[in-house]
């Protein structure tokens, strides 16, 4: 993984540690990604992905409209909001 | 009065509903033996004693409820658990002021058991890591040796066991987060089968790797625990509808007679602690002694797990941890001039390093040009993983192996290499990508420090190893105690 590839994940992830952390990091990536690689070796021709353990095991619920929490009570842990909104810096 | 401490839950119980001692004395020996306990361990990021006494007065005021399994209970649960209006931190910067309007769906069964809330213990941030040393709180300290690590990332709440300071607490185990603190704190751990418990009101790691499960002194405590929690969830949509057992009534097995036990002997080479090895291949012989029939098991594929385990679960942790935006609740920058910067601060001022580390690696693999090569490759293999188990069951009724290949250690020695970190997870990530159970019981020790054997059973299939399990702590289990 090198330095420009590592910013853009930086970017895309919104993180932004500093240059010497990034460092450190690459460094340990290098030993994470060789040990990672031996899953390559591994014969998966015709083997279906399993994402989950359990799968076909999802209960729908009915589709029927009801309330989920109570919308003062989630603006009230917002770091800022009014009565209606969370409020955040201009996008434009 | 103190000693009623030492109890396990189920001797405690009996106490209790025959009005030997009351809720409150209960309580109000637990929250003094904290207070003397916890400046040494640090088991908890916030206890709630005023709310504690409050509701063992509330319970005291009416009669002791035998239909409630956890009346009068002193119990703590792991800081990642959401319990409405106790502060819920995930022992990180990001979410060090809040306050969950809302209780997980596990909290709200040991509520309605009767259980008392005691505090939140501490872990690793955001459960990524296997010390309790990444907390943004300080580390906790290991009961039977209070220089070491209990484990993680559920090690606050081993420590809250192994150390007397309540009866029973609920972990998440992603990859081993509580059988490896059980083993390594004397306790004993349960990951239910992916989808026994509902993960609602759980703060994500790896949503198709995490399990909430109670950690106890005893087996038959666990039993307890687990006939609690075990109930379908429409709010989760992986809760599953499979039937429960009576996880309390199969553990009368006096020996394990018939009972074939498979030993994964491939996986049990080089990097084992010696001491850890003589306590596991004593326990082989043992069990035979008991009864069973020991089967040599092939897992062909177990050697890549911990490779797999970390592709996928830094993947899921990567999108998980994606809702952590500065914006809605948590941590949130006081430097931001545009609202890149505020997603981009509060995240890197409110996450700690090693969870930075896993996102971005997870970014990486999930990226377009890795996709191919890193997730789905894992995931491809995750299914062989699980075959494997699948085939073995039909030759056994549970595996025996090792939780930690090593006892305990100093903290602050944690190696600096993350790759020598996550190797020592060899023995318990293979379960949450097969999606099993797995049970970590107290077995012995060595140079003092407790050493735990884990037993892997079939999917939904939590009676056999309780069952199994009970019988190995009833014959087994060392009788001395920690230091604290």
């Amino acid at each position: 993984m090198d330095k420009k590839e590592l910013e853009h994940l930086c970017t895309l992830t919104r993180l932004s540690p500093s240059k010497e952390t990034l460092q450190h990091y690459s460094e340990q990536y290098k030993n994470l990604l060789a040990y990672m690689d031996v899953l390559s070796k591994v014969c998966t021709e015709n083997i279906v992905p399993l994402y989950t353990p359990i799968e076909n095991s999802s209960s729908p619920r009915p589709d029927e409209p009801k309330l989920s929490k109570d919308s003062k009570e989630i603006l009230e842990q917002a770091p800022e909001s009014d009565e209606l909104f969370f409020i955040v810096p201009r996008m434009l | 009065m103190q000693d009623c401490i030492y109890s396990s839950l189920t001797q405690i119980s009996q106490q209790l509903i025959t009005k030997k001692i009351s809720a409150e004395e209960l309580t109000q020996a637990c929250l003094d033996h904290i207070t003397q306990t916890e400046p040494i361990l640090h088991a908890f990021i916030t206890t709630c004693p005023e709310q504690a006494l409050a509701k063992a007065k509330e319970l005291d005021a009416s009669k002791p409820d035998p239909s409630k399994p956890l009346w009068g209970i002193p119990v703590s649960i792991k800081d990642n658990i959401l319990t409405k209006g106790i502060l819920t931190t995930a022992a990180s910067r990001m979410l060090k002021n809040y306050i969950p309007t809302y209780d997980a769906f596990v909290v709200e069964c040991l509520k309605k058991a009767g259980a008392i809330i005691i505090g939140k213990t501490n872990m690793d941030e955001f459960g990524m890591g296997s010390s309790t040393e990444t907390s943004i709180f300080g580390p906790t300290y290991n009961p039977w040796n209070t220089k070491c690590s209990p484990g993680g990332s559920s090690g606050g709440s081993a420590a809250s066991i192994s150390s007397y300071q309540c009866f029973a607490s609920l972990g998440t185990d992603t990859g081993g987060s509580i059988r490896q603190p059980a083993a390594l704190s004397g306790c004993v751990g349960l990951k239910p089968t992916y989808g026994r418990v509902s993960r609602y009101g759980v703060i994500s790691y790896g949503s198709s790797f995490d399990q909430v499960g109670p950690l106890t002194r005893t087996v038959e405590d666990a039993a307890i625990m687990l006939s609690v929690l075990a109930k379908h969830d429409p709010r989760d949509t992986t809760s599953s509808t499979h039937p429960c057992d009576t996880y309390t009534g199969c553990l009368n097995r006096q020996d394990l007679s018939g009972v074939k036990i498979g030993i994964p002997y491939m996986l049990i080479e080089e990097g084992i602690d010696k001491g850890v090895l003589d306590v596991y291949n004593c326990t082989i012989e043992k069990i035979q002694d008991l009864g069973a029939k020991v089967i040599d098991i092939e897992l062909p594929h177990a050697k890549y797990a911990v490779a797999t385990y970390y592709t996928l679960a830094m993947a899921e942790a990567s999108s998980n941890l994606s809702r952590f935006d500065g914006i809605r609740y948590g941590y949130s920058t006081k430097h931001a001039n545009t609202i890149n910067d505020l997603y981009t601060l509060s995240r890197t001022e409110g996450f700690g390093e090693e969870v930075q580390k896993r996102i971005l690696l997870g970014a990486y693999v999930l990226s377009s040009k890795n996709y191919t090569h890193y997730y789905h490759k894992a995931a491809q293999i995750r299914r062989l993983i699980q075959q494997d188990f699948v085939e073995a069951f039909k030759h056994c009724t549970a595996l025996l192996t090792p939780v930690s290949p090593i006892i305990t250690w100093p903290v602050g020695t944690v190696s600096s290499d993350p790759l020598m970190q996550y190797l020592k997870d060899i023995f318990t990530v293979s379960l949450n990508l097969a999606g099993l159970p797995g049970i970590s019981i107290p077995i012995g020790l060595s140079n003092d420090l407790p050493v735990g054997v884990q037993l892997i059973g079939n999917f939904f299939d939590e009676s056999s190893i309780l069952s199994i399990g009970n019988v190995l702590y009833t014959n087994l289990a060392p009788k001395t105690q920690p230091i604290v």
